[in-house]
């Protein structure tokens, strides 16, 4: 090997270089043949049959008619349809005597709401799959489409992730129709745009990208609506394949997305000129752009009067503060900084140190890694055993370790003052980044003290600082600033002050939400 | 390629930089809560530096740690021909890394005082550890005794310090002052320090029952401040103790919370009178070679308690009350100007107001501003105004 300076990360370079050639593999070969329906009954039915691989949920009912009259069959995925309803508008109609024989003509027999025709082979699976009763007549090269979708689903219930004190209780759920419904019951609006798109190969998932037509900004909706066209994947299975497919920011750990259960919440985004992705089969929508402000407020902010939206908004940004640093803190003060902590303070500590066996660096990871399991135990277990884990968590977190001399007793307070400071924040995608950010911080603290910490934090801040969201900047309206925008930020001002939107996500010239004076007068109260 | 081996250079050079290198865990280190020099009787060019090292395990502390009785701190005593190597010294048998930075007074012992103090302030001042904040006084005795007190209420003794430095010891409030200020007057042609007079104490000091036996002499556990050391320059010459102490005490504009005076009626009974906004004013200035002081002191008083059998009419004898207490505070004053103007200590700052007042008189003084300081004529003027004669309830 020639001498190079760099010469073992060249090295590296070219092995990853080919390493990344290997994984270019082709494509999956099951692709729907694109042939036309043939007019033929048996054969179409024949080869529609042998596309679902002979499935016994693939019913075919034939539908023998008087001799001049061309055979009809009609074609169904068990489950997914109604059929009560095949059986009363489409079979019993073409069972009557007299029918007429012509398939528009059939229109006029049949009281099914919802027809359309297809020709190939691909449309009458396509059709299948999303529920769809298929009509193939002999000798016709068309297949006519009944909506007859039905089947089981969740009602609409109290978002569980997303409870709210103040404010309305329903929740998206897994099917998208009812979650459309959910929003147009909201926003009695024409200019709700819901534009489809079908992503996954295998999956065929419907995606809708929603915004309000004139408010958001056509920049924003036509940068989603491209980046929504250009993905390529086997399946959609949940809302977040969606958000790790457009977002600006592939690498970061911070969402780039909101996401919410909320449809109250996705509406007031509708309003602010966001735009919303509702996939089906998941009750978490997305909306955006979103910023950092965005992630740390709740629908409930608007629910509240505002001097006490505006407290839980200050208390939410200290409730990530201190989930990002305090045990770094800890970590750094016990290790370098004693004289940072006040006299009697510092023998109460020392006194609780005595005897415990690891620095602080290893106490913390210890305990923070400790909580870390009990959370994620606590997550995927059965709701039967949930008591007994918060018994053995008390005690061994709590009680235990101290007494065993594992940590001090400060550290608890650390831990659990971090954990519940992180449980504080509204969004679980950051809730989670900080979680994350948290054990780095810790390593900065322990190798370099309070330097550290602030080091560690400024990489944080690099980090959110260079985010965006569908073009924005996640630190809007802060960096850069949007004076206006301050209105709604680290503080709630009144509704009626809220008189613009974001600049960032509407239309230049729909920033101004409401007229001005609608401030109650005071000389009213009598 | 240099997307990502730039950020692997730049981490591995801070850990070149700091770091774990100063990684001191809690658990590894020895605080030291108060400091006492004093001078090696045996070897006068060596000095003893004794320092009290907390010994977390007795601290009192939640549930689980509670150990009720046990001294809570230990003393290590080192003497060297530097306080550095007696520092050093005590390094060799403390297990653990000793530090400085929570220490919370200084105590010089009264012979080391007396010796001068400024190995030990430019100790302090190169230290980096120790805070300018350190309060800083005199132990009547050596400093090791009075480091060895165990007051009751406080687990450790500057603790205790601190409490009694609050308010209701006017002298301890007045003059307890930080190194940082300290070393400023000691090293000022201007100004002279005064700090504060330590002593070990038994609380029961008053014993009520006449007749005993007399008792072996007790030294306390408790600490209070018996008066005022003062330097000239480096060293201390003298202590104020008593009047002449709560005199300079008025002359710093602080007051006392109470001073008892004759009842103006009654024989062999008093009143006591509490005082509010306090006021004074020093000026200086010089007639021919003569340096004139002027001291007006003014002050609000209450009266506190009246011990009299019947109700005072105190009202009409309200001028005589007040020309009486006058009169005392006067005294007071006048006790603390004779004996600093005598040591030739310079507490009050009077070379420093000279000096704003008139910097032309100070260069001329200023080569024999000790004898024109001993020789100054000291003009001390009270105004006391008793407003409220008290509520009876």
């Amino acid at each position: 090997m020639k001498p190079n300076r760099n010469g073992i990360f060249t090295t590296i370079a070219k092995l990853m270089r080919l390493w990344r050639k290997q994984q270019k593999v082709s494509r999956g070969s099951l692709t729907i043949p694109k042939e036309e329906l043939s007019g033929n009954l048996a054969i179409d039915v024949e080869a529609i049959q042998s596309l679902f691989g002979h499935a016994d949920d693939v019913i075919v009912r034939h539908i023998p008619q008087p001799p001049g009259r061309p055979d009809a069959a009609v074609v169904y995925i068990d489950g997914l349809v109604s059929k009560d309803a095949i059986a009363k508008q489409i079979i019993e109609r073409l069972l009557e005597p007299g029918n007429p024989h012509d398939a528009h003509a059939i229109l006029s027999h049949v009281s099914a709401p919802d027809v359309s025709a297809v020709h190939t082979l691909k449309q009458v699976a396509d059709a299948l799959t999303l529920g769809k009763c298929v009509l193939l007549q002999d000798t016709r090269r068309e297949a006519m489409c009944f909506g007859m979708a039905e089947w089981n689903q969740r009602n609409v219930e109290e978002p569980a992730s997303e409870p709210t004190v103040r404010g309305p209780r329903e929740g998206f759920t897994e099917d998208l129709r009812t979650n459309i419904v959910l929003l147009r019951r909201r926003l009695r609006t024409p200019a709700l745009r819901s534009e489809r798109f079908v992503i996954g190969r295998q999956s065929q998932t419907q995606v809708q990208l929603l915004y309000l037509d004139g408010i958001a900004r056509d920049e924003v909706v036509a940068e989603m609506r491209d980046r929504i066209q250009k993905i390529d994947i086997d399946a959609i299975l949940d809302s977040n394949y969606i958000d790790e497919l457009v977002s600006d920011n592939p690498r970061s750990p911070f969402p780039s997305l909101q996401r919410t259960e909320r449809p109250d919440r996705v509406v007031a985004d509708l309003l602010e000129g966001r735009v919303a992705v509702i996939v089906d089969g998941s009750p978490i929508v997305l909306s955006g752009p979103t910023t950092l402000l965005g992630l740390l407020q709740t629908s409930e902010d608007y629910y509240l009067r505002y001097h006490a939206a505006s407290f839980a908004r200050e208390i939410r940004w200290i409730a990530g503060l201190i989930g990002l640093i305090a045990p770094s803190v800890y970590v750094a003060i016990l290790s370098y900084h004693h004289e940072l902590i006040p006299t009697q303070l510092l023998f109460t500590i020392a006194a609780g140190r005595e005897g415990v066996p690891f620095p602080p660096f290893v106490e913390a990871l210890l305990m923070e890694t400790a909580f870390e399991i009990l959370r994620e135990a606590g997550l995927r277990m059965p709701q039967q055993i949930g008591p007994a884990l918060s018994i053995v968590g008390v005690l061994v977190i709590g009680d235990a370790a101290v007494r065993a001399g594992l940590v001090s007793p400060l550290m608890i307070v650390v831990v659990g003052m971090t954990a519940i400071a992180t449980f504080a924040l509204p969004s679980n995608d950051l809730a989670n980044a900080i979680r994350l950010l948290r054990f780095p911080t810790m390593v900065a603290a322990a190798i370099l003290g309070l330097f550290g910490v602030i080091f560690a934090t400024m990489l944080v801040a690099a980090l959110l600082i260079s985010s965006r969201s569908l073009g924005v900047p996640m630190l809007s309206p802060y960096i850069p600033v949007w004076r206006r925008g301050l209105k709604d930020a680290m503080v709630r001002a009144p509704i009626w002050a809220l008189r613009d939107r974001p600049w960032h996500a509407v239309n230049p010239d729909q920033i101004k939400r409401q007229p001005e004076g609608q401030e109650p007068k005071e000389e009213n109260k009598r | 390629m240099s997307r990502s081996f730039f950020p692997v250079l730049l981490v591995s050079c801070l850990l070149i930089c700091a770091g774990c290198w100063d990684h001191t865990p809690v658990e590894e280190t020895a605080f030291v809560v108060m400091l006492g020099v004093d001078s090696d009787p045996e070897d006068p060019k060596r000095t003893i530096l004794t320092q009290m090292i907390v010994l977390p395990q007795a601290q009192p502390q939640g549930s689980s740690g509670a150990q009720g009785g046990a001294v809570p701190y230990y003393l290590v005593s080192q003497s060297g021909l530097t306080l550095s190597e007696a520092q050093m010294r005590a390094l060799r048998h403390v297990p653990r890394y000793i530090e400085l930075a929570h220490a919370q007074s200084l105590v010089f012992g009264e012979e080391f005082a007396r010796e001068g103090i400024e190995e030990a302030v430019d100790w302090l001042i190169r230290q980096p550890q120790v805070r300018f904040g350190i309060s800083i006084m005199v132990s009547r005795g050596t400093a090791q005794e009075l480091m060895q007190a165990e007051p009751k209420l406080e687990a450790l003794p500057p603790i205790a310090l601190e409490g009694i430095m609050r308010e209701p010891d006017p002298v301890a409030f007045t003059f307890n002052i930080s190194f940082h200020e300290f070393a400023k007057k000691i090293f000022s042609e201007r100004e002279d320090a005064a700090i504060l007079v330590i002593e070990r104490v038994d609380p029961m000091m008053a014993k009520a029952r006449s007749g005993a036996t007399a008792q072996a002499e007790h030294v306390g556990n408790e600490l209070h401040a018996v008066g005022l050391a003062v330097f000239s320059g480096t060293r201390m010459v003298g202590i104020l103790e008593g009047a002449a102490a709560r005199g300079a005490v008025w002359v710093q504009g602080s007051t006392l919370n109470s001073i008892n005076v004759p009842h103006p009626t009654e024989e062999d009974r008093y009143i006591a009178i509490s005082f509010v906004k306090p006021r004074s004013n020093i000026d200086v200035s010089m007639e021919g070679d003569q340096l004139i002081i002027q001291v007006r002191v003014s002050a609000v008083g209450n009266l506190f308690e009246a011990v009299s059998a019947e109700a005072l009419p105190i009202g009409p004898l309200i001028d005589e009350v007040e020309k009486s207490i006058e009169y005392f505070i006067k005294e007071e004053i006048e006790a603390a100007f004779d004996q600093i103007l005598h040591l030739g200590a310079d507490i009050f700052g009077i070379g420093e107001r000279l000096y704003r007042r008139s910097p032309n008189d100070w260069r001329r003084v200023a080569p024999h501003w000790h004898e024109v300081y001993r020789q100054a004529h000291v003009d001390i003027q009270v105004d006391v105004t008793v407003t409220h004669t008290g509520l009876a309830r």
